[in-house]
């Protein structure tokens, strides 16, 4: 299973998109392809930036003895 | 009363003195040298008192010279091969505002000489941070503030807290265990290492916000693989760390606003990004539509002209087939003018070899031979059948057949 994409990644899959269209001479079948991608990626950004807050972790506690 | 030798009781005076290590001592510094680059001496003296102290290049973290007012930590012990009474210090510390301000300003002038805050080496900082360490006091209004910027401007991310004592002694030895963990988290599990590190406090006084210009936590800072942004303080307030990191934040509150983007102005961005793209492709159709619509009328216009070539040749061909059927036509009355006149130009000839033939029958009854026995002629024949015509032909006594009319006799001549 592929791990899911950060927002870094999600935001910058969406730059290349856009930086896609920019170009001429686009293939329409394609540019559809992009545009529903376009779409999913705005849907999970949106979503994340929809969340109520950040999460706060102990990370000495976390890795107690791990990282000894 | 017992005796002992001068190295036993040397060793006994170190012995009971050792307990003075409790202590740290303030005075002024006076007779500052270091010796082969590796061993330091100075003394510490008051307005009535001096005494002599010995260190390691390594252990003094802040800059001496003469006159600076210290306080010094360590352990007091006599120098065997000399009975002298030294001092050695494990660590020092600027004393007083005017020496921690010149002690800073020393300390400055010696890191950045060496390149600890050169700006080419600063490194961006990631734009949307999926981790953050935070590197200071979890009980703080500095923790909070930072919290609390952080969830108003952006979500989903995790701040790994490392609490750490951020003034008094242990400071900088907890401030520089904090970036080893997070590097070696770095280096072991990447994956669940903070991508930003933030190093922060609130305000205090100078001797508050000492541990953030003690030269192992710049150092620290400095060779931290993960980017830093360092915030402590007021606004007014700078520290050494503040130089050396990646980004320096003026407040606990602003490393949060250097952090992380404010959500509102990306879920601008991404708005606009979908937008645009919405309207190339809308461009794109469009420009699909219309090249169809172009082609289709191209394509119209060439089957009008398929059709009307057919048409054409059709007619052409109707035309042909007309100026056939008259030339047929005209040649079967040519052919029926020419049997009409064979079978009448055949009729008469018939007629005329009927003619002929009947005057032939005509002549032919007249001439034939029975018709002439009729009238009372005979043929006489040898018994070869062959005619006699010339009766020298038979001697005497010869068979002959003579034939009739009617009926046949045989015969012997005489």
């Amino acid at each position: 299973m592929t791990k899911k994409k950060t927002f870094s990644q999600q935001y910058k899959d969406l730059e290349k998109i856009t930086q896609w269209f920019e170009v001429e001479d686009v293939d329409l079948e394609e540019a559809l392809k992009k545009f529903e991608e376009g779409l999913g990626l705005v849907k999970d950004l949106k979503s994340h930036l929809n969340k109520i807050e950040n999460k706060v972790t102990d990370i000495k506690k976390q890795f107690k003895g791990v990282l000894e | 009363m017992q005796t002992v030798g001068v190295t036993e009781f040397l060793s006994i005076a170190n012995e009971v003195i050792a307990p003075m290590r409790d202590l740290a001592v303030e005075g002024e510094v006076s007779g500052f040298s270091v010796r082969q680059n590796k061993w330091v001496f100075f003394s510490v003296k008051d307005d009535t008192s001096v005494m002599e102290c010995f260190s390691m290049v390594f252990k003094i973290n802040i800059p001496l010279e003469d006159g600076m007012k210290v306080r010094i930590h360590g352990y007091p012990t006599i120098y065997k091969k000399s009975g002298r009474f030294r001092f050695t210090v494990d660590r020092v510390e600027p004393v007083g505002e005017g020496a921690l301000k010149k002690a800073y300003e020393a300390l400055k002038k010696k890191l950045a000489e060496e390149g600890l805050f050169a700006t080419e080496r600063k490194r961006e900082l990631p734009e949307f941070p999926s981790r953050v360490g935070f590197i200071g006091s979890d009980a703080s209004a500095a923790f909070s503030d930072f919290v609390r910027i952080m969830n108003n401007r952006w979500a989903g991310s995790e701040i790994q807290v490392y609490d750490v004592r951020v003034q008094g002694d242990g400071a900088p030895g907890d401030i520089t265990q904090a970036f080893k963990f997070f590097n070696k988290l770095k280096s072991k599990h990447p994956d669940q290492a903070p991508e930003v590190l933030v190093l922060t406090r609130g305000g205090g006084s100078l001797e508050d916000l000492w541990a953030f210009n003690d030269e192992k936590v710049a150092r620290a800072v400095f060779s931290s693989s993960i980017p830093v942004v360092c915030g402590v303080g007021h606004e007014k307030d700078e520290s050494l760390a503040d130089y050396v990191a990646d980004v320096r934040a003026s407040t606990p509150s602003n490393a949060a606003e250097m952090i992380v983007p404010d959500k509102r102005d990306i879920e601008d961005r991404i708005d606009a990004s979908i937008g645009y793209v919405e309207s190339e492709l809308d461009a794109v159709i469009m420009h699909h539509k219309h090249s169809i619509n172009t082609s289709l009328h191209t394509l119209e216009k060439v089957i009008m002209k398929v059709l009307h070539d057919i048409r054409q040749i059709f007619q052409t061909f109707k035309t042909s087939l007309a100026t056939m059927e008259r030339l047929r036509q005209e040649k079967l009355i040519t052919i029926k003018r020419h049997t009409d006149r064979l079978i009448e130009k055949m009729s008469d000839n018939i007629t005329l070899k009927q003619k002929a033939l009947e005057g032939n029958q005509k002549i032919l009854t007249q001439v034939n031979p029975s018709h002439i026995l009729k009238r009372g002629y005979a043929i006489t024949r040898d018994t070869k059948g062959k005619i006699i015509k010339d009766a020298k032909q038979i001697p005497k006594g010869t068979d002959i057949t003579i034939q009739f009319t009617k009926g046949m006799s045989k015969a012997i001549t005489k």
